[in-house]
């Protein structure tokens, strides 16, 4: 084991429980590195969702609560409000946050509410044994679309950035130098933060969305299928169609909740 | 200079997925062919490769099994 | 106000629980409007701010329960309010803080149900949803006031037992407390209990004392590096769902922890009771007309007497079975199809006579049908 993971792991919760190959626990190794570069150990407060990826702040060594399917999100308000000081970051699936907690991300990105939320977006519900999720690819197979996945997905960033959310970024589980710098950037930014990391599953996505792909198969097919910025403007037209954009998507400032909430504290406005 | 690197693999927690083995882009991973504990195959350090300590193996490890010990010159 | 800090006002019971709960240190409160509750939030988002605390009007009430569990472990006293439909919401959460024994206060101001029901009409019809609404065995503390005073002073109470007994406490008021402008006194010198932050020296945050109760309350971003779990864990906060023995000692003692406590617990009125032949077991705003009834039968000479609850869950078995004992006959008079009768009819084994009176769409029982029910009771026993 790493420097960094036996600083910072809860050794008494180990092994976790990915799956070999899983993509969560690279971001998870990516997300310690941000926190050890930052040196913010003692002032984070980490709030699991349910599903495979809810379980990664659960082996961190620091205030951990994993919560119920889609309400990590309303529960890290709570904790955000009664200490604005401490650092918030939210742990996630796609059908975590934007099936189930739909209701509770939009909201929470409209009031820009300082949290970081980090949503792993395996296109499945890894956790359940491979079902569809809001964001399984039209037309793919799962364990409930048999005859193909007859809905559209939704594009999480998107949907962030309209609800609000004033820092949206997607990488892969295959950028981890990226992710250090995002997450990094996520926990300071003053306002809801947004990343979605796309990550295989190898073990339900892999088997039947992929057809039997191997972790670093997996891997390789995800990052075939992003472009960055820099990447798409010397690209042509006919090789971009269908990649998905990852990197920094939007940054913008906005009053964040907790500051206006603390103004009505000390009695300005009231 | 290149410093000399020791990649150690950690069988307690390897899990044999073979993303360190895609990753490294000097091939210095290999199979070992021996079985972990847990029923896992899992990699050794190939003497004959040259790692340059980039560390992407230790950063792709799911199960934060790998320590590249030395530091780069 | 009075030397010692007393004030006296007319408020609805809905305001009273407002002050209520600011009176016993609560300083987070998430919320969504619902009749006939909105008062509760509306009141808290005026009077929350001043004093240093939070208002949250939240996307909905599966939010507003989340938030609290949040601001809980956040190191606020906290609390949520609702009705019916919202409460229903709810369950998976209260569940969850029984679970994870996260003190927090859930007001639920009954209408009639189910479904959209009766929204400005009274109800007593969610006081099983109290206790058995979520899934899973646990245990939670119900109290019921009966008037706007006692939604002042059982609001501070739920607080207290909140953090003795780290359990969500529903205050089970209803739409009648709720809203009915009562003369309330209100301050002075109150019993609060404070949370007490456990020591930190090998602290193990799910490790019980020998009365069930896990000693103190710590909060996140203090030093303790908590792990809290909604899966079945161990003292240490780790997930134990896949261990047998561990899994069945934690549900028995989130149960046991109450039940076994349930006379630190209880809170019962007595009114007449000595040599009551005939006894009123009542609660909440039907105990009005009931205590009426009975001082109008004792006028003309019955031997009637109530019992009061203040407290329902934990159910006070042992002095309802104590009265059965005693009274020839128990009358409940309730506003639902005639639930709470049950636990009285269990408790009661056989020993006195059981009326159930129970009452649907939303009107109270007056006082002359309770009274009426005690003289029949009474000619009833004559005859026999
Ligand atoms: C209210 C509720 N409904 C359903 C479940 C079952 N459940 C557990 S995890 C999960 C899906 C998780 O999928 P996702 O959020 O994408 O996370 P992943 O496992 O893919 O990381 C579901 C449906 C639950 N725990 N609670
Ligand atoms: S099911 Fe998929 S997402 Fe879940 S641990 Fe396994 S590989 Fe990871
Ligand atoms: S990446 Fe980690 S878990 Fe996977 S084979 Fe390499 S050392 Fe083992
Ligand atoms: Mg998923």
């Amino acid at each position: 084991m790493n420097e960094i993971a036996e600083k910072y792991l809860r050794q008494e919760a180990l092994p976790m429980i990915f799956c070999p190959g899983c993509g969560d626990g690279t971001v998870l190794g990516a997300f310690l590195r941000a926190v050890d570069e930052l040196k913010i150990g003692d002032q984070l407060a980490l709030v699991g969702g349910i599903g495979c990826s809810g379980w990664m702040p659960v082996y961190v060594n620091v205030d951990t609560i994993h919560t119920l399917h889609g309400r990590a999100i309303p529960v890290a308000v709570g904790l955000k409000a009664t200490r604005p000081d401490r650092k918030v970051v939210v742990f996630t699936g796609d059908g975590d946050a934007i099936g189930i907690g739909g209701n509770h991300f939009i909201h929470a990105a409209r009031r820009n509410v300082d949290l970081t939320v980090i949503m792993i977006n395996n296109a499945i519900y890894g956790m359940t044994g491979g079902q569809a999720a809001p964001t399984t690819p039209s037309g793919a197979t799962t364990q409930t679309t048999p005859y193909g996945n007859p809905e559209d997905p939704f594009d999480a960033c998107k949907l962030a950035e309209a609800a609000g959310a004033t820092y949206v970024a997607r990488w892969t589980a295959g950028h981890p130098r990226q992710l250090i710098k995002a997450f990094k950037e996520a926990i300071q930014h003053p306002g809801f933060a947004f990343i979605e990391v796309m990550t295989q599953c190898p073990v339900q996505a892999g088997r039947y969305i992929k057809g039997g792909l191997d972790a670093p198969e997996f891997l390789a097919d995800i990052r075939k299928s992003v472009v960055t910025e820099a990447q798409a403007a010397t690209m042509p037209p006919e090789e971009l169609a269908g990649r998905t954009r990852i990197g920094l998507l939007h940054r913008s400032e906005r009053p964040e909740l907790t500051q206006r909430l603390a103004a009505l504290n000390r009695g300005e406005k009231r | 200079m290149r410093g000399t690197f020791k990649i150690v693999i950690d069988a307690k927690w390897c899990k044999g997925c073979g993303l360190c083995l895609a990753e490294c882009p000097k091939d210095v991973l290999q199979w070992s062919g021996a079985r972990s504990a847990k029923g896992y195959n899992v990699p050794v350090q190939d003497e004959t490769k040259v790692c340059t300590g980039c560390r992407l193996c230790e950063l792709i490890c799911p199960d934060q099994a790998i320590r590249v010990e030395g530091e780069r010159q | 106000m009075s030397e010692d800090g007393r004030k006296v006002r007319i408020i609805q019971g809905n305001e009273a629980s407002v002050e209520g709960a600011i009176a016993a240190g609560c300083r987070f409160f998430a919320g969504y409007p619902i009749t006939p509750a909105s008062e509760i939030a509306e009141l808290m988002s005026r009077r929350l701010p001043p004093v240093g605390g939070t208002f949250l009007q939240m996307e909905d009430e599966i939010a507003s329960i989340n938030a609290v569990i949040g601001a809980s472990w956040g190191g606020a006293k906290a609390c949520t309010a609702s009705s019916g439909p919202g409460i229903s919401l709810m369950q998976e959460g209260v569940g969850y803080a029984a679970e994870t024994e996260t003190p927090c206060v859930v007001i639920n101001v009954m209408r009639g149900g189910p479904a959209t029901g009766q929204p400005t009409i009274s109800s007593q019809q969610d006081i099983y949803q109290a206790r058995y609404g979520g899934h899973g065995d646990y245990e939670i503390i119900a109290l019921v006031p009966s008037s706007a005073q006692e939604a002042y002073d059982l609001t501070i109470k739920a607080f207290n037992l909140a953090e003795e007994f780290r359990v969500p406490v529903y205050l089970l008021s209803d739409e009648i407390v709720g809203h009915t402008r009562e003369r309330v006194v209100m301050g002075g010198p109150i019993e609060v209990r404070e949370r007490v932050a456990p020591p930190k020296e090998g602290y193990r945050p799910y490790a019980a004392g020998p009365d069930g109760l896990l000693p103190g309350m710590p909060a996140f971003n203090d030093g303790y590096r908590l792990l809290v779990e909604g899966q079945h864990h161990d003292e240490r906060g780790i997930r134990a769902g896949d261990d047998v023995n561990k899994s069945a000692a934690l549900v028995q003692r989130l149960n046991d922890k109450v039940r076994k406590n349930i006379d630190r617990i209880t809170d019962v009125e007595r009114v007449d009771l000595d040599d009551a032949e005939v006894a009123v077991v009542c609660f909440g705003s039907t105990a009005r007309p009931a205590l009426e009834a009975v001082q109008s039968a004792r006028e003309k000479g019955v031997k009637a007497g109530a019992l009061r609850l203040r407290v329902i869950w934990p159910f006070p078995e042992k002095v309802v079975a104590e009265l059965a004992g005693r009274a020839r006959t128990l009358i409940v008079p309730e506003m639902n199809i005639g639930k709470l009768v049950l636990e009285v009819r269990r408790s009661a084994g056989g020993r006195a006579e059981v009326i159930s009176l129970p009452r649907l769409g939303g009107a109270l029982h007056t006082p002359e049908e309770v009274e009426g029910a005690i003289m029949d009771a009474v000619k009833g026993g004559n005859a026999r």
